[in-house]
């Protein structure tokens, strides 16, 4: 057997190049090379039918450190190709590979089509079908060349930036800092006569994204005290990874020593990582109104209307402070939202001056029974309004309350109040009289961002905050939010983490 | 001495070796993907739900095998005799697989009972028709003769897979047994009410037009029928009449037991004799309908099947946009011709289609059977009833409402329905912001055709309209099953009136 054309790249192990992120091609599958791939894909395919591809590539390098000391540097790509054919009167059936090389396309698009042949279907096409709509992807900031650059060489100097001080002071550093990109695309055959643009409206046009995050804990050799700061964006440039340094540093100093509190509601000063750390089990049930629109449980069911037999939900209703909106925009340059192109494009509020006033939505429901014919997914990303007031502010007009770094572990326990329970992390002070007196263990609490955000006292100015993304090759979830001052916050219990 | 010491010549030879056999391999010689082996083992299921899991399967995998292999969309072809007469006997692969599976299980005198339901069907699907006899019997018998109540409960999880209702996957039907076994155990049901309900649940039948041993059961049946119903009390009716479905004229048979004594009645007088009243008139064919059901129900003919049209005047039609029709000639259904009103929505079958697999023509099992219709009965005058939903399908930037109709329009055209359409446009309501929700109001059409009993008119029902504008027949869905049911002679008949009329007619 002839050794099949490689695609750009060499993938046997004798050719591989020293250095990968100078290998041949990008990183990330580009626009031209999905094209490409569709093209084998589709020479390959046998038997008639239609041909859907869904490609995607992620690349990440990442560098990871702990007790002053990096542990792990790496980079990371991988490519899926998922193939799915609809032979005449078959299901569709799919096989997904992740090697470019004629051999493996082609045993995928085998694989496909014996799926494909296992169901049957309707008859392909029956009937009449006017033309597909066109749908252009709103514009976004997604793209960064400054975070793509950002070589492994540079990451161990950032690294070594931020260790230097802390051991410096005799503190312990553990950090991690990744910057990834990403690419992927939807292409399909089905339909050629009814398309006016290149992608049917199921599909997907071609765009790429990246994404960057610096976090870094800072801890004392006795393991009292500990302080955290952290940033993601998918710009490499908005990070300012000297300052998150000094803060982490600052707040580990600040934390040592802490004593022992006993729980119950307190006045909170949330600092913007906390406040996000909250809400963002608040923003997720944004995502369909289909749920509570269709008579099952969610924060935002408003009951059965029986006289006009539907189901309503909370739409329209004050449902937090009336300084709060939350918004998000897909143009927004400092949020960097990657979104499909079926997506509502423009500035979309989800709470007005307290009022719910959107929930995301599919594009079937938008089409059928709404104003538009967009879909919404949801708060992908969002900003939050607030006010003016410093966190210097808040403490100073405070008499008695506590100064939140951030939470962790949350955990869902009650979908409809949201209420939820975590944990207070790396730096908890207390606060009398306009002053911080002292460092405190930290808490678990037992709350709702909804009741938070109906308790609010003061706000401060928005800014970005720490959100990556988890998942290997997922988009970002960018948030900006103010700092806020709470009342009532519900501490349940001590416990012994810093 | 040049090129290193022995030992590291030797080593490098080596390297040098490896290497050469490693590049001379084939890089390319990946492995392809293969199919793994699939073959269900028969001999591992040790179980009878196993085994019926078995027999699904492959019932399953025959039925989609042949939709692959035929190409046939077997959804909008026209009934044929075969299969008016009701589910067919099951393939050789499937009756193997249960005889195969079932095997260990073949002892109807000696198996345990405990799997008694599973065993009885799996015996019927291995076509071993006498150990489900014996079974059941087996089964009958074990029960103390002072439980009738257990009795009855285990005739009436039987007939229906005697019968072949609503459970599928054992064949054809078995009427002589399910008879045979009623006949022998009904009379030890104690309660009156339940008999009766097994006896009318055996004189079931498939299709309009029950054959010559059918017809034989039905008035077997009918004779234990009366008597029983002669020894009824007050107290038994009201339960009886009580449970009356009255929406309507649906199928003939199944549901409840006024819905089949009623259909039972309908059988023992013939469809002939229905058919021979409606070449009389219509109004003689609605009163023999209409008492029927009285007699079934003990209730006034007046309230035959509330709400369902039979007799009564259909409304003309309402319309904003008439395509395919003038307006100005008159109303529709028009006076002196055989009408078919049909009510069709493609939102309600299609939807808007998401992905591409939704484009394939979800509505053609109402639309082809309509096309067959109207090729069929040149003469008879067919109007699709429609109305404006502010998008169509996936369509909706700059959608209009005469836009919506001409693409209705082409939509029906696309399967050959060339009939008027009449759409209704404006008839919703938005909810104020930020809900926004579309709701559609019921359309004046919507009132008119409902007769009374309120709500929209549902996508794909029909109504057969004689030429005085009285309603003869409704059904609920235009699909295939409307092609050859007793539609069709409905329509030969009206039809041959109206040309009876037209050449008496001064």
């Amino acid at each position: 057997m002839s050794r099949a054309p490689m695609l750009g790249r060499s993938r046997l192990r004798g050719d591989e190049p020293a250095r990968l992120v100078e290998a041949e091609g990008g990183r990330v599958l580009s626009r031209e090379e999905c094209d490409e791939i569709f093209r084998r894909v589709t020479a390959f395919a046998r038997g008639g039918g239609e041909t859907r591809v869904v490609l995607s590539s992620w690349w990440q390098g990442e560098l990871r450190w702990a007790r002053n000391r990096v542990s792990l540097s790496s980079d990371r790509r991988h490519d899926s190709i998922l193939v799915e054919r609809s032979i005449q009167n078959g299901v569709p059936g799919r096989a997904v590979t992740d090697q470019l090389d004629d051999v493996s396309l082609e045993a995928a698009v085998r694989a496909a089509e014996r799926a494909s042949g296992m169901g049957s279907n309707m008859g392909h096409g029956v009937g009449f079908y006017p033309e597909l709509p066109e749908y252009e992807r709103p514009a976004g900031a997604i793209w960064s060349d400054a975070t793509y650059g950002l070589t492994t060489e540079r990451r161990g100097e950032i690294a070594r930036s931020l260790i230097a001080p802390a051991e410096a002071k005799g503190m312990l550093s553990a950090g991690y800092l990744e910057v990834r990109a990403a690419s992927g695309t939807v292409l399909g055959t089905a339909f050629p006569e009814l398309r006016s643009g290149r992608s049917a409206f199921w599909e997907e046009p071609y765009q790429a994204w990246t994404q960057a995050q610096c976090s870094l804990t800072v801890r004392d050799k006795t393991g009292t005290g500990s302080g955290w700061a952290g940033l993601s964006s998918f710009d490499w440039t908005a990070i300012d990874a000297p300052a998150l340094g000094a803060r982490a540093l600052e707040k580990c100093i600040a934390s040592q020593h802490p004593v022992a509190l006993e729980p119950g509601r307190y006045t909170v000063i949330l600092e913007p990582q906390a406040v996000a750390d909250l809400v963002e089990i608040l923003v997720k049930t944004f995502s369909y109104r289909e749920t509570p629109e269709g008579g099952r449980g969610s924060p935002w069911s408003l009951g059965a209307d029986e006289a006009m037999k539907l189901w309503r939900s909370k739409l329209g209703l004050k449902v937090v402070d009336s300084r709060i909106t939350i918004s998000h925009d897909t143009a927004d340059p400092a949020l960097g939202i990657v979104a499909s192109h079926t997506e509502r494009p423009g500035k979309v509020t989800f709470i007005d001056h307290g009022v719910l006033t959107a929930l995301g939505n599919r594009l079937e429901t938008a089409i059928a029974g709404l104003p538009g014919w967009h879909s919404l997914r949801g708060a992908t990303g969002y900003r939050m309004s607030g006010g003016k007031s410093s966190i210097e502010e808040m403490i100073r007009t405070t008499k008695r309350g506590l100064v939140v770094t951030r939470f962790s572990n949350v955990r869902l326990l009650d979908g409809t109040s949201i209420l939820a329970t975590g944990l207070t992390r790396d730096g908890l002070w207390l606060v009398e009289n306009g002053k911080i007196t002292k460092a405190v263990k930290n808490f678990r609490f037992t709350e709702s961002p909804l009741f938070m955000l109906n308790a609010i006292e003061q706000l401060g100015v928005p800014v970005p905050v720490f959100r990556p993304t988890r998942k290997e090759g997922g988009a970002p979830t960018p948030a900006i939010v103010p700092p806020l001052k709470v009342r009532d916050f519900s501490f349940t219990s001590t416990i012994d983490a810093i | 001495m040049p090129y290193g010491t022995l030992p590291t010549r030797i080593y490098r030879f080596g390297l040098l070796a490896a290497g050469a056999v490693l590049l001379s391999v084939p890089a390319s010689a990946q492995t392809l993907f293969t199919w793994p082996d699939t073959t269900v083992d028969i001999a591992a299921y040790t179980t009878v739900e196993e085994c019926q899991a078995a027999v699904v399967r492959s019932l399953s995998y025959t039925d989609s095998r042949r939709d692959l292999t035929t190409g046939v969309w077997v959804d909008t072809l026209p009934l044929d005799s075969l299969d008016v007469q009701g589910p067919r006997p099951l393939s050789a692969a499937v009756v193997e697989t249960a005889r195969r599976c079932g095997e260990r299980f073949s002892g109807a005198d000696t198996v345990s009972l405990s799997d008694f339901y599973a065993l009885f069907r799996l015996y019927l699907q291995a076509e071993w028709d006498d150990r489900a006899r014996t079974l059941v019997n087996r089964r009958l018998t074990a029960i103390e003769d002072s439980n009738s109540t257990e009795r009855a409960a285990v005739l009436d999880s039987v007939l229906p897979v005697l019968l072949a209702r609503g459970s599928r996957g054992v064949g054809a039907p078995r009427f002589a047994m399910a008879e045979d076994l009623v006949n022998a155990w009904a009379p030890r049901v104690a309660d009156r009410v339940k008999r009766l309900d097994l006896y009318t649940a055996v004189s079931s039948f498939f299709g309009t037009d029950p054959d010559s041993a059918t017809t034989a059961r039905i008035l077997r049946i009918a004779q234990k029928v009366g008597v029983i119903l002669d020894s009824l009390t007050q107290r038994d009716i009201d339960e009886l009449t009580s449970a009356t479905e009255a929406f309507g004229d649906g199928a003939e048979t199944g549901g409840d037991f006024a819905q089949r004594y009623y259909a039972l009645l309908n059988a023992v007088l013939g469809r002939q004799t229905f058919l021979d009243s409606l070449r009389h008139s219509t109004a003689a064919y609605v009163k023999l309908k209409r008492d029927n059901w009285a007699q079934a129900t003990g209730m006034l003919p007046e309230s035959y099947r509330f709400g369902a049209p039979l007799g009564e005047h259909a409304k003309p039609i309402e319309a904003d946009i008439w395509l395919g029709y003038d307006p100005s000639k008159g109303p529709r259904p028009t006076p002196g011709r055989v009408s078919l009103v049909v009510f069709l929505d493609n939102h309600e079958c299609s939807g808007v289609p998401r992905v591409p697999s939704r484009l394939q023509g979800y509505c053609a099992r109402n639309l082809v059977p309509l096309r067959r219709l109207q090729a069929r009965f040149p003469d008879l005058e067919i109007t699709v009833v429609s109305r404006t939903h502010g998008h169509f399908l996936y369509l909706k930037d700059g959608i209009t409402p005469q836009r919506e109709a001409e693409l209705t329009k082409q939509w029906l055209e696309a399967y050959g329905v060339n009939a008027p359409l009449a759409m209704t446009t404006g008839d919703f309501m938005q909810l104020p912001d930020p809900d926004s929700r579309r709701f559609e109001r019921l359309s004046g059409n919507d009132i008119n055709y409902s007769f009374g009993k309120g709500g929209e008119v549902k996508n794909g029902k029909a109504f057969l309209i004689d030429q005085d504008g009285i309603v003869v027949r409704v059904r609920d869905n235009v699909n295939r099953y409307a092609v050859y049911e007793d539609l069709n002679e409905l329509i030969d008949i009206l039809l041959e009136r109206e040309h009876h009329l037209s050449r008496v007619a001064p």
